[in-house]
């Protein structure tokens, strides 16, 4: 999975820049691909790989900045670095609070800008592993009976078997094989583990009385 | 006094009659021989005051009554022999008196004539003298008069020329010399003692460049008898420099010929230095809010400058990295160095573009240019401003616009200030498109009209009248001189700029037109 290569975008309006860009960031062994307005990239398809998005802030039509707006919107995580011609405080303020991952003055050197994408890439690789784990335990959890589902939450607040036998109106035995099919179906080595899980899909113990 | 003719000849027999009435009575008592002596007294009488006519008439009577009373035989006219001789002497020296008296009666009469016609004449004679006498008194008042009234209107003119730094003189044809008023000496810095001098005294002092034009202008007068008026400098013996505006004027005689040259020269030393200052100032302003409206562009300008500053260096660290490779690739690092290279330019360009904005011009004379190419200018120079805010562009250039005399830096300022002033108008959140349009038509009169309109909140009602005053702003940070400057541009290039509120739809519109360049060379 790991050999997956990552894309290097650019945006930028500047012809010039963009090929400087280009350029450099291709002979740092990146995949590039420019392009002129956000507008553009937007339409652009997108595959499916580590990616890291330079970005100018002044583009016509759609800003930068508004195109970072719209990605968060669209909950499509994009690492983006910042390059502007004349940046001012609140610019960047606000454009690292938005979760850029830099913001650079143009002109910059190539150590700060790779750098830079470097850190983007990385934190889109770990991104995208963090989405495949999740997508992965949300696929073991889907094959949990309703029954086992329900056991799930009180397994992972800590309650012995007896406890939840008799919360839920039933044997002990019964339970206890009941955990061994959540234990199992999602590949829990131990408790401890599941606890993990639990909290990685967001699964709360009931309140309890 | 005439006595009547009647009275004069009625003189001679009253008197007669008297005296003959006395010898008769001297007889009759026998007082003494009759004698005719009373009648030649009656005769004498009679011609003294009645003339010779009533004399001749007396001594008629007289014989008459000599004959009939006193010689005998009395009472009768008859005459005896011895009587006769008598008679005839008698008759002839009445005669003789009558003459004689009358005579002397007449040149009496001529004499008190004479004398009364001579006292008229002297009463007239004086009477006319008085007259005379009379009048020369008035006259030596008048002319007195006059001669103070010439003697102050000279004090006048003097004062006034003095005042008013304007000197006259007079070039005389024949003989060459010029004649000079006191303050065309003060101005030309000549003695009194130079009242009256060759030209050459003035002329000498004159800057070279302006005598060429002041010589062919006053040989040109005399020539061709053409008015003239000039401005040139002439440098004083101190070292200083006056600036001299002369008019003048040929004048004709009778037979045609220029006699002289008469004219004026002003000293507009003053007036030139202080229209220099406030050129100066002016032109100092002026800069003071080109650089303001430069620093409302700074951000445009960092970015312009350092787009291509990041394309050299973004460019320069991958020939880096290209190099470090084992294998070099010629073809990507030609390419990257060429990018360089062009980027380098653009900057260069860049900064040419601020500095031609920001130079300080001297408010030199214009020159022929087209104002297309000057709002291209000022476009290139804003457009990353305009993209920044979002606004679209729609110009609409006239093609084969005329051409307009003018400053291009003061007239690019003019446009800046109208397109930065739109921008501005349109960066509030109206949630209208934010349009800019820019136009250059020919108007009518032979005129060149250049419109820039927005489509922002517009002007103000209350305030749109003073929008174009010194110090208005409704910017926070505005320094409320761009529009009040703008004007005193476009003015004193002969156009107008005013304002209006886009017709039919929101925003202002700001219009100025100039003077063809055609229109005027007409």
């Amino acid at each position: 999975m790991n050999e997956e290569a990552p894309i290097v975008f650019v945006v930028d309006d500047e012809k010039l820049v963009r090929r400087a860009l280009e350029r450099l960031i291709r002979s740092a062994g990146f995949e590039v691909r420019t392009f002129a307005s956000a507008r553009d990239f937007l339409s652009a398809g997108r595959p499916e790989a580590p990616a890291c998005l330079v970005l100018d802030v002044r583009l016509p039509d759609l800003s930068g900045m508004d195109l970072q707006q719209e990605l968060m919107r669209a909950g499509d995580y994009l690492p983006i670095v910042f390059v502007t011609g004349h940046g001012d405080i609140p610019m960047t303020v606000r454009a690292m609070k938005a979760g850029a991952v830099e913001f650079l003055t143009k002109p910059f050197r190539d150590q700060d800008l790779l750098g830079a994408i470097e850190q983007g890439i990385r934190s889109s690789r770990a991104a995208r592993e963090h989405r495949k784990e999740i997508l992965a335990l949300r696929q073991c959890y889907d094959s949990l009976t309703a029954r086992e589902r329900e056991v799930f939450p009180l397994v992972t607040s800590g309650l012995l078997n007896k406890q939840i036998a008799v919360r839920l109106g039933t044997s002990e035995k019964t339970i206890k094989v009941h955990r061994g099919q959540v234990m199992h179906k999602m590949e829990a080595a131990s408790l401890a583990d599941l606890v993990r899980m639990g909290e990685k899909l967001g699964i709360r113990p009931p309140i309890s009385d | 006094m005439e006595r009547s003719a009647l009275a004069r000849w009625a003189l001679a027999p009253v008197l007669v009659g008297i005296a003959s009435a006395i010898d008769l009575l001297l007889q009759t008592y026998d007082i003494r021989r009759p004698t005719p002596e009373v009648l030649l007294a009656s005769i004498v009488i009679t011609a003294w005051y009645a003339g010779a006519g009533p004399g001749i008439l007396a001594v008629t009577l007289a014989v008459l009554s000599l004959l009939y009373f006193f010689l005998p035989p009395s009472n009768s006219f008859a005459i005896g022999r011895p009587d006769l001789l008598y008679a005839v002497s008698y008759v002839f020296f009445a005669l003789l008196t009558d003459w004689f008296s009358s005579v002397r009666r007449r040149t009496e009469r001529a004499l008190e004539q004479a004398r009364s016609d001579l006292e008229i004449k002297v009463a007239e004679r004086t009477a006319e003298l008085e007259g005379r006498n009379e009048t020369l008194q008035l006259e030596i008042a008048e002319r007195r008069r006059v001669e103070e009234e010439l003697r102050r209107s000279e004090a006048y003119l003097a004062q006034a020329q003095r005042l008013s730094h304007t000197g006259s003189w007079a070039w005389n044809a024949s003989s060459g010399q010029v004649s000079f008023s006191q303050e065309a000496l003060r101005i030309y810095g000549l003695s009194s003692a130079q009242a009256v001098s060759a030209p050459d005294v003035v002329l000498r002092e004159i800057f070279a460049e302006d005598r060429a034009a002041l010589e062919s202008y006053v040989t040109g007068a005399f020539r061709d008898r053409h008015d003239f008026e000039i401005d040139y400098r002439i440098g004083m013996r101190d070292g200083t420099v006056r600036y001299l505006h002369s008019v003048g004027r040929p004048v004709v005689n009778g037979s045609g010929e220029v006699a002289e040259l008469i004219g004026t020269t002003m000293d507009v030393t003053d007036r030139k230095l202080a229209e220099q200052d406030l050129q100066e100032a002016k032109s100092q302003l002026a800069h003071v809010a080109r650089v303001q409206a430069m620093g409302e562009l700074t951000a445009s300008i960092a970015h312009e400058i350092n787009q291509p500053l990041a394309a050299v260096v973004a460019n320069a660290d991958a020939c880096i990295r290209l190099l470090a490779n084992e294998t070099i690739n010629m073809k990507e690092l030609r390419e990257a160095v060429g990018d360089i290279a062009e980027a380098g330019a653009r900057a260069g360009d860049v900064i040419a573009r601020i500095r031609a904005f920001l130079r300080k011009t001297p408010p030199a004379a214009g020159c022929r240019l087209n104002l297309n190419g000057v709002i291209q200018e000022v476009l290139d120079l804003t457009r990353s401003e305009i993209d920044r805010h979002e606004i679209s562009v729609r110009c609409k250039l006239t093609r084969r616009l005329p051409e307009v005399q003018g400053d291009r830096v003061e007239l690019q300022q003019v446009i800046l200030n109208l397109v930065m002033n739109s921008v501005e108008a349109m960066s509030a959140d109206t949630g209208r498109p934010r349009v800019l349009a820019i136009g250059s038509a020919t108007a009518g009169d032979g005129a060149v009209e250049v419109t820039v309109s927005d489509s922002g909140i517009g002007l103000p009602a209350e305030t749109s009248g003073r929008v174009f005053d010194a110090f208005f702003t409704t910017k926070p940070d505005g320094l409320g001189l761009g529009l009040a400057i703008s004007r005193s541009i476009i003015e004193s290039h002969g156009g107008r700029l005013w304002a209006v509120n886009s017709e039919g739809k929101a925003g202002a519109t700001f219009r100025f037109t100039l003077p063809a360049c055609g229109a005027e060379a007409a």
